[in-house]
């Protein structure tokens, strides 16, 4: 009787055991990979822009006025321009690129592609596509000229090249997410922009 | 009895060195694999537009349900009507057509390309595309894929483009808040 008792007690012991090798086995097991909401920020500044030959010689002064709002945010350099290279569309390359191209009535007026690794959150590459189907204005062309604003798309899409992602309810900031034709506020960079760069670590 | 005393210990250490050997690997698993995963996530700038000119500017606009989507893979992108384009992560949505508001579109059930998904170790992700879950019913704004010559489909406006069924005549858009209704897109057409 005693024997039975001792055995039924071991047997107890040892489900427990089974049990909980397979449960810790269970809860090990990765379910699915994950990824982050949003890419971090870039690991060194300033980030090296090229701007893709094909490009209107405009935009290159427009990018350059762009840069230097951020530039002069109070984070030292952040962005700084390299020079021109043969670029057709956004690619992976190593290279931070902007691209032009009528990439037709998908409405869009920019693009930025923010590249990173989730294991580190740091951005690794970031590159901006410009949609030329659309009307662009410069700072050059009389004020009676209508288009979207050259130097604020590239203010706006620059922030997102630093880490920075759309804002939805200031309607004041650089980083607002739409544009309006003719608009120029995103040239100069709003409180809540500079505290978005503070917040990420620049 | 004494054999099984024995034995005990020795299950005992065996299964918690199975148990840390597996969150260990698991761990490395996941180290591993995070450090691989490529995300590439897409911001885009809209232009302000107007009710007129979501309408104007889409060939179609239709009420459907999302039947599923198929496993993302690499497409050509950009839509462009000049025809200029390149490959990106696509993701397919099956639309069920429910009925059609603008344009003659034919086919009962369409598919809807957006640029995003995952594709082996990269990652493809965008607030501004659209995206479905099942069995959603939407009114959608159009235009015909350019490189595609299937009955495949984009968004016009992006999220834009995509307003969630309240009843038969109001629709919602989550991203911009905003409700319309089908007597005002039928009174612009």
């Amino acid at each position: 009787m005693t024997k039975l008792r001792k055995n039924k007690k071991i047997a107890k012991i040892f489900s427990f055991m089974l049990c909980f090798a397979i449960i810790s086995t269970l809860f090990a097991i990765p379910s699915s990979a994950y990824t982050f909401e949003t890419g971090g920020k870039r690991q060194s500044t300033p980030v090296y822009f090229y701007i893709a030959s094909q490009g209107d010689n405009r935009f290159v002064a427009e990018f350059q006025s762009a840069m230097s709002a951020w530039n002069s945010a109070g984070f030292g350099t952040l962005i700084q321009y390299s020079g021109r290279r043969s670029a057709l569309v956004p690619s992976y390359d190593g290279y931070n690129t902007v691209t032009f191209g009528n990439r037709g009535a998908t409405v869009a007026l920019a693009v930025t592609n923010i590249t990173y690794y989730t294991g580190t959150g740091v951005i690794v590459e970031s590159d901006i596509d410009v949609n030329t189907y659309n009307t662009f204005k410069f700072s050059t062309d009389s004020a009676l000229v209508s288009g979207y604003d050259a130097q604020s798309m590239f203010t706006h899409e620059l922030g997102h090249a630093l880490g920075l992602g759309e804002e939805y309810s200031e309607t004041e900031a650089t980083m607002y997410y739409s544009m309006g034709m003719n608009e120029t506020k995103k040239r100069s960079l709003h409180s809540d922009d500079i505290s978005g760069l503070s917040a990420l670590g620049y | 009895m004494v054999k099984v005393k024995k034995i005990l210990p020795f299950f005992l250490v065996i299964s918690i060195i199975i148990s840390i050997a597996v969150v260990y690997w698991n761990y490395q698993f996941k180290k591993f694999d995070s450090e691989n995963m490529l995300v590439t996530e897409q911001h885009i700038l809209m232009p302000n537009y107007s009710l007129d000119e979501l309408v104007a500017n889409s060939q179609y606009i239709l009420i459907g349900k999302c039947l599923g989507k198929e496993i993302s893979k690499y497409a050509m992108t950009s839509n462009s009507m000049t025809g200029e384009g390149y490959e990106t992560i696509t993701t397919d949505f099956n639309i069920d057509v429910i009925r059609v508001i603008k344009g003659n579109l034919d086919d009962n059930s369409i598919v809807i390309r957006s640029d995003i998904g995952q594709v082996g170790n990269k990652i493809s992700k965008c607030k501004e595309q659209v995206e479905f879950s099942d069995e959603e019913k939407v009114l959608l704004f159009i235009n015909k894929d350019t490189f595609e010559s299937d009955n495949c489909y984009r968004a016009s406006f992006f999220i834009g483009s995509k307003y969630d069924f309240i009843t038969e005549d109001e629709y919602y858009n989550s991203y911009f808040g905003n409700t319309i209704k089908l007597d005002d897109i039928i009174s612009l057409l």
